[in-house]
């Protein structure tokens, strides 16, 4: 994983709606008049990054036959 | 309990820690490579490894807990075990041994004969029949220094040395010895 300031890794089509909800949100909270603008979004995109990359880590599957579904009450429909 | 106990028994066995299957490094970082999302960081870094004469041949962790389980075959030698694993390819019959400098856990096919033992919460020198019921904790004791293994992550890979991993020499962080869960796979029972 590159940890440079400058990444470039690919995001694929379906993974850009969770990097933008975490760029955004890091942005949302960290950003001010007070800030270095190139730290604030440097670091929201590492976040972003590194995040898409935690979450292909993970196993994707349908719930498991004989269990009811367990959306969370917060997530998006 | 009897006194002479008879551990002349070939097993073949899975091991766990944290849920997650004991593998070579080898078939984690091929693993890797068939994921068909990897960035182009991790696929080099990969690539590099697999290329490398040491990295395939660590012992370590899958990266994920659906991954195939490497098979170990324990061949007792009194007490004690050598540890050979079943993996077709270039690590076909190799050997569990501990690197002389660096402590680490490795499988070879040609280094010297070396031996380990395991124990249970209950039993020090544990053998088949002190796991054959079903799963159980073991730590895995290597001979001859009889140390347990310890499970060291170095830049994120996971790795076991038969040495106490706390490089800060203070005791508040030394760690406990990696707990297994080994898991025996059941064979058909021979006639007697």
């Amino acid at each position: 994983m590159n940890k440079n300031k400058d990444e470039s890794m690919t995001v694929y089509e379906d993974e850009w709606a969770f990097w933008d909800d975490i760029a955004g949100r890091y942005i949302m909270k960290h950003a001010g008049a007070d800030h270095n603008i190139g730290y604030v979004i440097d670091a929201a995109s590492t976040y972003a990054d590194r995040m898409v990359v935690a979450r292909r880590k993970r196993k994707f599957e349908k719930v498991p036959v004989g269990d009811v579904s367990r959306i969370p009450a917060t997530a998006q429909p | 309990m009897s006194l002479a106990k008879i551990n002349n028994k070939t097993f073949t066995a899975h091991l766990y820690l944290d849920g997650r299957p004991m593998v070579l490094n080898q078939q984690r970082l091929q693993q890797a490579l068939y994921d068909p999302r990897i960035t182009n960081g991790e696929k080099l870094d990969a690539e590099v490894a697999l290329a490398d004469s040491r990295k395939p041949s660590i012992i370590t962790l899958a990266d994920h807990e659906d991954d195939t389980p490497l098979v170990l075959k324990f061949v007792p030698k009194g007490n004690e075990y050598i540890i050979n694993l079943e993996l077709p390819g270039t690590f076909e019959g190799a050997q569990l041994f501990i690197e002389d400098t660096t402590e680490n856990l490795l499988a070879s096919t040609s280094a010297p004969v070396q031996y380990f033992s395991f124990r249970t919460a209950s039993v020090l020198k544990a053998s088949l029949s002190d796991i054959d019921p079903g799963p159980a904790y073991v730590e895995l004791i290597s001979k001859p220094s009889n140390r347990p293994l310890y499970r060291h992550v170095s830049r994120g890979v996971n790795a076991f040395v038969s040495a106490q991993p706390n490089a800060t020499g203070h005791n508040a962080f030394n760690q406990l010895p990696a707990t297994f869960v080994i898991k025996l796979i059941k064979q058909p029972p021979v006639a007697a």
